[in-house]
């Protein structure tokens, strides 16, 4: 299929127009999953219950026409509920067999609900599945769908009883994206929407095949050495270690990013350049998607924590500390 | 997918960026120009306070060439400092938010073609199209960030650079004596280059007591033409010369040159009765020689009479020359014991003696006389330094300091103080026109030039004064013709300028001169200076209608010419 950058553009705004029909408000949300989705990549969630995440992928899945799962972790949710598992059969000559029985995983738009409920045994079945694109039952490997596109939620509040994820487990989500609380006119026009007697719904504006493609247009966008150049200074500033950390990652920071984060960072900001009519990447794509690529991705000391100092506020200060120079 | 053949696209964008790269360096020139305008003019303001503090020649040319120098090298820095495309384009893109299209372009123009993505040719069309509208709109797009706080800090350093060098700098007086210094001591070795021409014999070769007097007075001419304006150092190195020379005269040489002047007269008598001795060693040696020729004809009384004659000149020698006496004794002797072979070995032995003792006569002469000038020297260059100092603390007055001649504008130097000295070698062995007049109670004179005439008159100082007064001036070509002085009480001198002495002047002799000792009293200084006047009377180095009045001069003083 031949994807160009204007057909590119048209398709991610005709979702975003779409999605926009049922999810009321949260525009940077829906941007931050397309670009997710575009990029190949899985995005974790973070926001109260309630705020339309399931509405979000769920309608996702319509807008593009692909098949959906939904999978609610709970701490007795084992590896096999989301894999899938060997059942014994029988075939027309009574002969018993095993067959594999694919999972909940086995979806082109996977909702991991409350991901941080599941013991970190299941956590690792989902996140292996999401890095390999693959699933390994009884020794035989099982493809994913393609599109493959997780989208993980976990509640900031109710921490008891849940199993946060690991660094290395965390790193291996392209996004992590917050769900704000929407704002007055929002809640109004959820009211209005979703208690009168329509139920808007939207249309399939794209396919899986069109997902691919825009995914494969996504990656041949170019990229200036100097902005290359900066990606990975921003991310080596992550690093309390590194010479041109400002002091506050000096002193909050406990690990920074690793290279994944440069390549969402990147990737990413391709994104950006195409659903912004462009045919190159911009300092200015890069700083846009820099909060959502690095802010699951740098570890905080215990003194950020009892300080209120956030992740976002540390990568807020990188950007500030470290600006394009090109003054000669 | 390609709206434009790329090599198209990058001909407009390599254009495009071109003429921008043009602008951007004229605009980073302006924006560098007036972003460091502070600089040139605060070095021109250090260069004028350093001079405030430390003597600076030339400080104001410094203040405004340096700062000029400065701007020139950084104009020149600006223009060959290199631009590549690649910096001019991120410049660009970010200040014209072009969103790094043109840097993009660029890096894939630098790819193979094969290697490109296949939104390349896109991209670098794209590029070119936004290079293009820049190059048209850049000068009124982005303007030069021009920022007030440099030319304000740049407009109150000139101001404060003009009022310092409008004000009065203290380090003026030094740097006047400096110079005033540095051109005494360069017209001081001039003098003592003629010095050293009128002590070099011109019909034979130095003998060596008389060539380290030379070589003293060449060294020290050296290191007064070398002096960048030191008066210390000026000073020392007169003073360390002077005392070389001065080790080269013995302490009892009055007494030897008067003993030898003696024993040549008596062998002159002796050898030529009939003829008036003219005290030469030279002329002594060649008597005693003669005599010696002609011991065999003298009769035992006369032979006894030379001996007694030898035996007592002997004996005034002895003292200082133990050789000389021992081969005068031995001439006696061998003529008393009639061995008159041995006699006339000894005499010519003797003789040789002689000759020797001429040399070194002349050569401890040679160095009294150097270190004499020397003197000179030396007031000539203090007066020097004192006067240019006072005068530069005068704000460029002319008159009343230190009786300077200022009144004529002439070559060569003079010197009049109340000290108890009168020095005249210099005109009289015709050493550039060079005199320092001094006297105490009866003044002095100075005076010969080559050429034309001068005329003035000297009136002499108060005779209980201390500090002598001092003349410094430059002479016009002529004759300083003095006048005996007549009244001691008045610090003046009065003559005339020119051929004709028809313009009278009379120039001030305030108590500012050199405020040092005579070193040499006059009674001691005047037998030497009246015998050289009268050597240089007898060369005819005087006009004929100034020898009477150089007789009575020192007839006036006590010596006799």
């Amino acid at each position: 299929m031949s994807m160009t950058p204007e057909t590119f553009r048209a398709t991610a705004t005709a979702i975003e127009r779409e999605i926009g029909r049922v999810i009321v408000g949260q525009q940077a949300l829906i941007r931050g999953v397309l670009i997710t989705l575009l990029a190949g990549g899985n995005a974790l969630l973070e926001g109260v219950p309630g705020l339309g995440k399931t509405m979000l992928i769920r309608t996702l899945a319509d807008v593009l026409d692909v098949q959906f799962g939904r999978i609610q972790f709970t701490p007795d949710l084992m590896p096999a509920d989301v894999t899938g598992t060997n059942i014994i059969a029988e075939d027309e000559h009574g002969r018993r067999f095993f067959r594999f029985e694919p999972g909940p995983i086995f979806a082109n738009l996977v909702l991991a609900d409350e991901i941080n409920r599941a013991t970190p045994k299941t956590q690792s079945a989902l996140l292996e599945a999401m890095q390999e694109r693959t699933v390994t039952v009884a020794r035989q490997i099982h493809t994913l769908p393609q599109p493959f596109f997780v989208l993980a939620t976990q509640n900031p509040l109710e921490m008891e009883g849940t199993y946060p994820l690991p660094e290395a487990q965390l790193d291996r989500f392209f996004f992590k994206i917050d769900v704000p609380f929407p704002s007055v006119e929002d809640l109004v026009e959820i009211a209005r929407r979703t208690t009168g007697a329509a139920t808007p719904r939207a249309q399939a504006v794209a396919d899986g095949a069109t997902v691919l493609a825009m995914q494969a247009l996504a990656r041949e966008v170019p990229i200036a050495d100097a902005v290359l150049t900066y990606v990975a200074r921003l991310v080596r500033a992550t690093h309390p270690t590194d010479e041109a950390a400002p002091d506050m990652v000096r002193r909050y920071v406990r690990y920074g990013a690793s290279p994944r984060g440069m390549q969402a960072i990147i990737l990413a900001a391709k994104i950006t350049a195409l659903l912004d009519g462009r045919f190159n990447v911009a300092f200015d794509d890069v700083r846009a998607v820099a909060t959502p690529a690095l802010r699951h991705r740098i570890g905080l000391n215990f003194e950020a924590l009892a300080e209120g100092v956030s992740s976002d506020d540390i990568v807020a200060v990188l950007l500030d500390h470290l600006q394009p120079q090109a003054e000669v | 997918m390609d709206a434009r053949p790329i090599g198209e696209s990058e001909e407009r964008l390599f254009r495009a960026l071109q003429h921008l790269r043009r602008y951007v360096r004229q605009r980073r020139m302006i924006e560098h120009g007036v972003r460091w305008v502070w600089a040139p003019t605060s070095v021109a303001l250090a260069v004028q306070l350093y001079a405030r503090f430390v003597p600076l020649e030339r400080a104001d040319v410094l203040s405004i060439a340096v700062p000029c120098l400065l701007s020139l090298l950084w104009l020149v820095w600006e223009l060959l400092r290199p631009l590549s495309l690649a910096q001019v384009a991120l410049q660009m893109d970010i200040e014209a938010h072009l969103k790094e299209r043109l840097t993009t372009a660029l890096d894939l123009i630098a790819q193979p073609p094969q290697n490109r993505p296949p939104l390349a040719a896109r991209q670098i069309a794209d590029a070119a199209d936004h290079a293009e509208r820049l190059a048209r709109t850049a000068r009124h797009l982005l303007p030069p960030r021009l920022t007030a706080y440099p030319p304000v800090v740049a407009t109150v350093l000139l101001l404060a650079t003009a009022l310092l060098w409008w004000l009065p700098n203290p380090q003026d007086a030094i740097l006047a004596e400096r110079r005033a210094v540095r051109a005494a001591a360069r017209a001081e070795a001039e003098r003592l280059d003629a010095v050293r021409e009128a002590l070099t014999p011109q019909d034979r070769l130095p003998p060596p007591e008389l060539e380290a007097v030379l070589q003293e007075l060449d060294r020290l001419a050296a290191e007064l033409r070398a002096n960048p304006g030191d008066l210390e150092e000026a000073l020392a190195d007169i003073e360390a010369a002077r005392a070389a020379l001065e080790a080269q005269v013995p302490s009892d040489f009055a007494t030897r040159q008067n003993t030898l002047q003696t024993l040549s007269r008596q062998m002159e008598s002796a050898s030529r009765p009939n003829e008036p001795a003219t005290g030469d060693l030279q002329a002594a040696a060649q008597a005693l020689r003669d005599l010696a020729a002609r011991f065999d004809t003298l009769s035992p009384p006369e032979r006894a009479e030379l001996a007694n004659m030898l035996r007592e000149q002997a004996a005034a020698v002895a003292p200082f020359d133990p050789d000389l006496a021992a081969d005068l004794n031995a001439t006696a002797n061998a003529l008393i014991q009639n061995d008159l072979a041995a006699a006339q070995e000894s005499a010519q032995a003797a003789a040789q003696r002689l000759e020797a003792a001429d040399s070194a006569l002349h050569a401890a002469d040679a160095a009294q006389r150097a270190a004499e000038e020397l003197d000179t020297t030396r007031r000539a260059v203090a007066s020097a330094a004192q006067r240019a100092q006072a005068q530069a603390q005068a704000n460029g007055a002319t008159q009343g300091a230190g009786g300077q001649n200022s009144t004529t504008g002439q070559n060569g130097q003079g010197s009049a103080g109340g000290q108890n000295s009168s020095q005249g070698q210099g005109q009289a062995r015709g050493a550039g026109g060079q005199g320092a007049p001094t006297g105490s109670g009866g003044g002095s004179l100075s005076g010969q030039l080559p050429g034309g005439t001068r005329q003035g008159q000297f009136t002499g100082s108060d005779p209980n004064r201390t500090g002598p007064g001092a003349l410094e001036g430059a002479y016009q070509p002529g004759v300083f013709a003095p006048v005996l002085p007549t009244n001691t009480n008045k610090d003046t001198i009065e003559g005339s300028l020119g051929d004709e002495g028809t313009n009278a002047e009379r120039l001030s002799l305030p108590d500012t001169g050199v405020q040092a000792p005579a070193l040499v009293p006059l009674e001691s200084a005047l037998p030497a200076y009246a015998e050289n006047a009268t050597r240089a009377l007898e060369q005819e180095q005087y006009p004929p209608h100034l020898r009477t009045f150089i007789q009575q001069y020192f007839t006036a003083l006590g010596g006799q010419p």
